[in-house]
């Protein structure tokens, strides 16, 4: 009998003894730092644009010219799409081989500089009048503790969309100027059928997604507010108070959707469901592709308050990676993209905004006359990261945006109290 | 012949000692073989065990490693390789954390009920005679059969409030079409459950409607004949004969259906994303926030470990309750 039970212990015995050692094996340090590059002969460069339609041609036209100019070592591309770049990213940082060229957006930088994992780039930055050519706002952005962490490609802003057809047949003869206004002409351009809403005034992120903090961001600004200044929270002033009630009376009183994830909302401005939106330049070729023949009704303006400050800041930032054993080659990639001709390609290719001084001219937008609004504005635009809170962007705007979409918006709580919550927490 | 002495001097004693005459080779040959051919079908599994292993261990132990870690990517310099019970004491003490349970659990009693009610009734219909019976059980695998996001995507814009097809249909009806607002069906705290529910049943009925259907045919027909000649009527002859009969395969069906309805991610993160306002966060979407939206990878993996005791629970109140019903029987 014990002779038996022996018999069966021991292959549960070996079982275990095997699971053991292959845990062992499989447990490294995850999550601790890299200490750096070992150089593997490669260049490598990590970017979630490359298969994007029109600014990935730019970057594979980039990286074809730098390639032919260096054959000697040429750049290889981990290329990941944006649903999932900043993950991706964050676990190739971790590892033993960490890109040398990183593309990060501008709600990161702040992140990755605070996690060692990109270096300076203080030496293009010397280089005989490369600074002078570049938005001096942008290199402010991307200068932290008094060193240059990566090259601004390119910036956005979000301004007034609107559609000057439905506009003009509701009585009006010109965007609105100020939230009040905005707030009536929303009220004006909602029409109902019984229960059922068939325009809404305008469209506003207000769910459990990443669009509705920067809502919260812009409705602040628009009423005097902020959500941070010098690394402390303000969701308690009045200003962030009274942009957070703002947008709970446009929900409450129904002239925006409710509980429609915001990329449908923008379904429903593109097909003329709806009259307004505070959004990108990136909406037109969303609107061309729904709506080719509704193209010519959607103007743009700048934002519909008094200081014309709009929520944006540099998006596009190339880095070189931490201890990377290519840096000089990074360095010399992001020299060449920053020249005036590859900005100028830039922008015809990606139309998004290059922050190269005077690359822009208005023979380039012509054809695109909603740039105006864009580029006037891009200089004066609000960084969406909290000031002086850059590296905390990804645990803070999670909790404005909870209190924000879930207590103030869905089940109608005061708006000074769920964003004392946060403040305090 | 009978041995003088029994116990480990007996058995320490050589065969002549004992008596016995010394084994043939036949005989030893014999022995390894039994020996060897008891160890076959354990050297026929290694493959599959290993590969489990490796598939299945390794990443449910380098979890449990990780939840006993401090790992936030954002911030690698705060890496601890050791935090002992940490993650665990914020989790039991965090109330997201029981909120998330409490909705698992309303989601898992909501598909499991729903499932195997409507996977019940129409294995009960199917298994009768019927004109164009093979027709109605294929189409009864139809909603199996289509691609989870595909399906669930429909349903989204089945939901939408103003454009959706469900309000449209509602709108003809006086009780619907006197609301001042249409349903927000996924929008509303109080209708985003059962609507995730109620999708999640159409896509997972047909598994329960199969086994359920499997498990009516293999009762004895004879059993049902002879409830006829007592006279029982239909109600008495499911309660009697059926239920008792499909205890097992009853019990496996909602076993599987609680596992599964536990873990399910895909239809809550489509439609909602655990909103509105966290109210459909279930404790698999919370697990998925944490690890990808605040990178908070060792509470993730905290998270993990408590799905992890769920399923397990279910798993031993099911076997629980099959050793109760085997002593019973």
């Amino acid at each position: 009998m014990s002779t038996k039970r022996n018999g069966k212990r021991r292959p549960a015995a070996v079982l275990i003894a095997a699971s053991a050692v292959l845990t062992l094996a499989a447990c490294g340090a995850p999550g601790a730092p890299s200490a750096g590059k070992t150089d593997d002969g490669k260049l490598v460069f990590s970017t979630w644009q490359l298969d994007e339609a029109g600014v990935g041609d730019f970057w594979h036209e980039a990286i074809d010219a730098y390639n032919a100019e260096n054959p000697e070592l040429p750049i290889e591309v981990r290329s990941q799409p944006s649903t999932g770049y900043w993950d991706q990213l964050l676990v190739e940082l971790q590892g033993p081989t960490p890109p040398d060229i990183i593309h990060v957006s501008g709600f990161n930088l702040h992140e990755i500089a605070a996690m060692g994992a990109i270096e300076p780039i203080d030496e293009l930055a010397t280089d005989e009048g490369w600074s002078d050519r570049i938005n001096e706002t942008a290199l402010e952005f991307a200068t932290i503790d008094e060193s240059l962490m990566g090259y601004p490609v390119s910036g956005r802003t979000m301004e007034l969309i609107y559609n000057e057809r439905l506009l003009t047949e509701a009585g009006f003869d010109g965007p609105p100027t100020t939230p009040t206004e905005f707030l009536e002409y929303a009220r004006a351009l909602t029409i109902t059928d019984g229960n059922s809403v068939t325009q809404y005034g305008a469209i506003m992120p207000g769910g459990d997604d990443r669009y509705t903090y920067e809502a919260v961001l812009y409705w602040a600004l628009a009423h005097g507010g902020n959500l941070a200044s010098d690394g402390q929270p303000t969701l308690t002033d009045p200003g962030t108070i009274a942009g957070v009630e703002f947008m709970q009376q446009m929900y409450q009183e129904m002239v925006v959707p409710q509980g429609v994830p915001y990329p449908d909302q923008r379904q429903l401005l593109a097909q003329g469901l709806a009259a307004m939106a505070i959004d990108g330049s990136w909406l037109f070729p969303l609107i061309e592709s729904t709506n080719a023949a509704g193209l010519g009704d959607f103007k743009t303006a700048r934002v519909p308050w008094e200081s014309g400050i709009a929520t944006g800041g540099p998006m596009q930032i190339l880095a070189v990676g931490a201890n990377s054993a290519q840096s000089e080659q990074a360095n010399k990639f992001i020299a060449m993209v920053s020249l005036p001709e590859w900005q100028q390609k830039y922008f015809a290719m990606s139309g998004t905004i290059p922050y190269g001084e005077g690359v822009v001219t208005p023979d380039a937008w012509a054809d695109k006359p909603w740039m105006e609004a864009y580029i006037d504005s891009l200089p004066t635009a609000e960084p969406i990261p909290p000031r002086g809170m850059e590296a905390d962007y990804s645990t803070f705007s999670a909790a404005v945006q909870r209190a924000v979409s879930g207590e103030v918006l869905l089940r109608g709580a005061d708006a000074a109290e769920a964003l004392k919550a946060v403040q305090d927490n | 012949m009978v041995l003088a002495t029994k116990g480990p001097q007996a058995r320490g004693a050589s065969l002549a000692q004992r008596g016995e005459a010394p084994r043939s080779p036949g005989l030893s040959r014999r022995t390894s073989r039994r020996k060897a051919g008891r160890a076959f079908p354990y050297l026929m599994l290694t493959p599959a065990v290993v590969l489990l292993l490796l598939v299945l261990g390794v990443p449910i132990l380098r979890g449990i490693g990780m939840s006993f870690e401090h790992i936030v990517l954002t911030k690698p310099s705060e890496y601890r390789s050791f935090v002992g019970f940490e993650n665990y004491i914020t989790m039991v003490q965090s109330d997201s954390f029981w909120h998330s349970v409490g909705i698992s659990l309303y989601y898992t009693f909501g598909v499991v009920v729903g499932c195997f009610g409507i996977g019940l009734a129409l294995a009960l219909l199917v298994n009768r005679s019927f004109f164009a019976r093979p027709l109605a059980r294929a189409a009864m695998i139809v909603p199996w059969a289509v691609p989870w996001v595909s399906a669930t995507l429909v349903w989204g814009v089945m939901y939408d409030q103003q454009f959706g097809v469900i309000n449209s249909f509602l709108n003809n009806i006086p009780f619907f079409s006197d609301m001042t607002q249409r349903i927000n069906w996924l929008g509303d705290e109080l209708t985003v459950m059962p609507s995730l529910i109620l999708v999640n049943i159409w896509n997972e009925f047909p598994i329960a409607f199969l086994m359920i259907l499997a498990g009516l045919q293999s009762i004895d027909r004879t059993l049902y004949e002879a409830a006829k000649v007592d006279g029982a009527n239909a109600f008495q002859t499911f309660r009697f004969i059926t239920m008792p009969s499909m205890k097992n395969v009853n019990a496996v069906v909602i076993l599987i259906l609680c596992i599964w309805a536990f873990r399910r991610f895909t239809v809550i993160y489509i439609l909602t994303q655990g909103g509105p306002g966290g109210s459909s966060e279930a404790l698999i979407i919370q697990t998925y926030q944490e690890a990808f939206r605040f990178y908070n990878f060792s509470y993730a993996a905290t998270l993990g470990v408590a799905s992890l005791i769920f399923s397990l629970l279910f798993t031993v109140i099911y076997l629980y309750a099959t050793k109760m019903q085997k002593a019973g029987t």
